[in-house]
């Protein structure tokens, strides 16, 4: 008898254990909504975790082993890149878009600007393969990390041998980029109780509830969903995000929302990195002369704002930066590397 | 003691699977024109002249019936039928011998709900060359090769047909009758999926896309039981 009341326990916490994902490597505060990612596929595990931070980093995963993830994705810009309007990768050349700040990547279900990536696991194939990023192949780098002593031990300690597969690798990527969760900004402390918004603040963050939610929704600042906020198509790039994948006009023009949490470190701004400045970006928002047919009826409906209005909105979208976040010592190059010798 | 053996032994009969099921196979065979695919091998034709250099494809959802009524399902999410690595790939599954089944149906592809699963392992791991990088996604169905009629560059022809979201989606499902058999095997006759192409003017095929499903729907067809 008392071993079925066991049995019953033990199955409960790990239905319960499913379904509030509870991990000592991903935290987040109870206004956020549940994560979409699945982890119950690829459980968080602290070998699993710094291993896939060792690949972050490790410029093995390029053609000349010259470019990492964080050659674009660099933790001081909130994991994106600054100073380059479009993605700088192998021989200096240049991409088609601006490289994303990477941060609450488990709450999105659609990756890139034109979500053509459905998943989080497999998106590192998308730079690894492209020539102007990576140009390499996740066969190659198989073989190349299978020739390292140092590889070897690691995912000797992670998967319980040290055979190396592109699941194995993938999965642990995506473990690293799962841990970078930024929920430690003013904003959020407002939230909890434990500070409070200056006067700007406030009256920024009315302006922004009012003008700017309904697209970039708290406590994430996106809904993730893809939309057009006016901005005119780049002649030279003729980029239209989501319709150049799926040839559909309803999706033409069409762009992931990006969050904004994080936003004085991630500059440039846009798909295209078009904009250096918030007031430029918001002077976009200011300026009503749209006139694409996918434009978002929301976008119509933006008040004109006055000066004011503006430096009280920036001073809002200033308390969205998580500087805890930017300078986390668990998620930076990890010294460990630079001991490999093979 | 003797209670304990017994104990034991009745534990064993009740538990072990070993007893009940037994391995049966699924065998592919890859034809051209009625007989086994040769890679690299000219074939000459009326108004043509083909030879295939690579043959891959997913087969997943494998389902044995009897009737209607299904009997046996595969748990693994796909197998890899790569002409290169196998002539005859045989795919052994753990099933009572003892029913009786008149029936199998299978996707030829990976269907939708597999594909975003995230990272998969074995066959499906993405180093077999049979995922896309740009746009995520399973290639379903690989072939290249020369036609003398393509218009591609050194006459190549290169399809590789996959696509998983309305309206593009490439998956098949393939529904074939059986004679009572241990080992079924299925012919997938490339010709006759290639012969409903104009190589002429469609010789690449890189993306989800309309001409994609036709493609998918023209492999649907080629698979026959002899
Ligand atoms: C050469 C620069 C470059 C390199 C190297 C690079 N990325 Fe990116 N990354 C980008 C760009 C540009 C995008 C946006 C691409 C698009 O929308 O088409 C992006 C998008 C992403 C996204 C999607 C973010 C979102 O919000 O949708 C993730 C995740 C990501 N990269 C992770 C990685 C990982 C992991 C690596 C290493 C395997 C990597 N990146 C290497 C430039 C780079
Ligand atoms: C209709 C939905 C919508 C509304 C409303 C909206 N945005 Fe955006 N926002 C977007 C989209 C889509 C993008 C990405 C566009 C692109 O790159 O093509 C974006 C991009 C941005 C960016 C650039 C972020 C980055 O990391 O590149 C900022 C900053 C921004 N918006 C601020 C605001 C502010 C402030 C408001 C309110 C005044 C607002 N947005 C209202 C949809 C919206």
């Amino acid at each position: 008898m008392k071993g079925i009341y066991i049995q019953f326990f033990i199955s409960l916490s790990i239905l319960l254990g499913f379904n509030l994902y509870d991990s000592p490597y991903f935290k987040y505060p109870d206004y956020f909504p549940k994560p979409f990612y699945q982890f119950e596929n690829n459980i968080l595990d602290s070998n699993k975790i710094k291993l896939g931070r060792m690949l972050f980093y490790d410029p093995i995963l390029s053609s000349d082993n010259t470019i990492s993830c964080a050659s674009c994705h660099s933790p001081y810009n909130a994991f994106s890149h600054s100073d380059h309007q479009l993605s700088h990768g192998i021989n200096d050349q240049i991409g088609k878009r601006n490289a994303p700040a990477l941060f609450n990547l488990a709450w999105q279900k659609k990756f890139m600007w034109d979500g053509s990536i459905n998943h989080l696991d497999v998106q590192p194939l998308a730079p690894i393969s492209h020539s102007k990023e990576m140009n390499e192949n996740i066969q190659n780098i198989i073989l190349k990390i299978s020739k390292s002593n140092f590889y070897k031990k690691l995912y000797n300690k992670s998967f319980g041998d040290s055979l190396i597969t592109g699941e194995r690798t993938l999965k642990a990527l995506a473990q690293f980029q799962l841990t970078l969760v930024s929920c430690n900004s003013k904003f959020d402390y407002v939230k909890q109780g434990i500070n409070s918004f200056t006067k700007k603040e406030k009256l920024g963050y009315q302006i922004f509830l009012k003008n700017c939610n309904i697209c970039h929704q708290e406590p994430l600042f996106s809904t993730y969903q893809f939309a057009n906020n006016g901005l005119t198509v780049d002649s030279t790039l003729k980029d239209y995000g989501k319709g150049s994948l799926t040839m559909q006009s309803k999706d033409s023009l069409l762009f992931k929302i990006p969050s904004l949490r994080n936003l004085s470190y991630s500059s440039p701004y846009m798909h295209d990195g078009r904009f250096k400045t918030l007031h430029q970006v918001i002077n976009h928002y200011n300026n009503k002369k749209y006139n694409h047919k996918n434009l978002s009826p929301e976008i119509l409906e933006l008040k004109s704002l006055n000066n004011n209005e503006v430096v009280n909105l920036i001073s809002f979208l200033k308390t969205l930066d998580d500087s805890s976040f930017i300078y986390n010592k668990i998620t930076r190059f990890p010294i460990l590397l630079l001991s490999k010798e093979n | 003691m003797k209670k304990k053996i017994f104990k034991k032994w009745f534990f064993l009969f009740i538990f072990s699977p070993k007893i009940l099921f037994s391995q049966f196979q699924i065998c592919f065979h890859n034809q051209f024109l009625n007989s086994e695919l040769i890679l690299d091998k000219k074939y000459a034709m009326s108004n043509d002249s083909i030879s295939i250099s690579s043959l891959n494809y997913y087969v997943s959802k494998i389902s044995i019936f009897n009737d209607s009524n299904l009997i046996y399902e595969d748990r693994k999410l796909g197998h890899l039928i790569s002409h290169e690595i196998n002539q005859s790939p045989c795919i052994k599954l753990e099933c009572d011998q003892k029913i009786k089944f008149n029936r199998i149906s299978f996707n030829l592809g990976i269907d939708s709900v597999t594909h975003i699963k995230g990272v998969l392992g074995g066959d499906l791991d993405p180093t077999k060359g049979m995922y896309w990088t740009w746009n995520s996604g399973y290639i379903n169905f690989k072939i290249e090769g020369y036609s003398s009629r393509s218009s591609g560059k050194n006459h190549l022809f290169q399809f590789h047909i996959g696509g998983y979201q309305f309206p593009f989606n490439s998956c098949q499902k393939i529904d074939l009758t059986l004679k009572r058999n241990s080992t079924i095997d299925i012919y997938f006759d490339v010709f006759n999926v290639l012969n409903g192409i104009n190589l002429q003017e469609n010789y690449q095929i890189m993306r989800p896309c309309k001409s994609a499903v036709e493609i998918a729907n023209l492999s649907k067809n080629a698979f026959y039981i002899e």
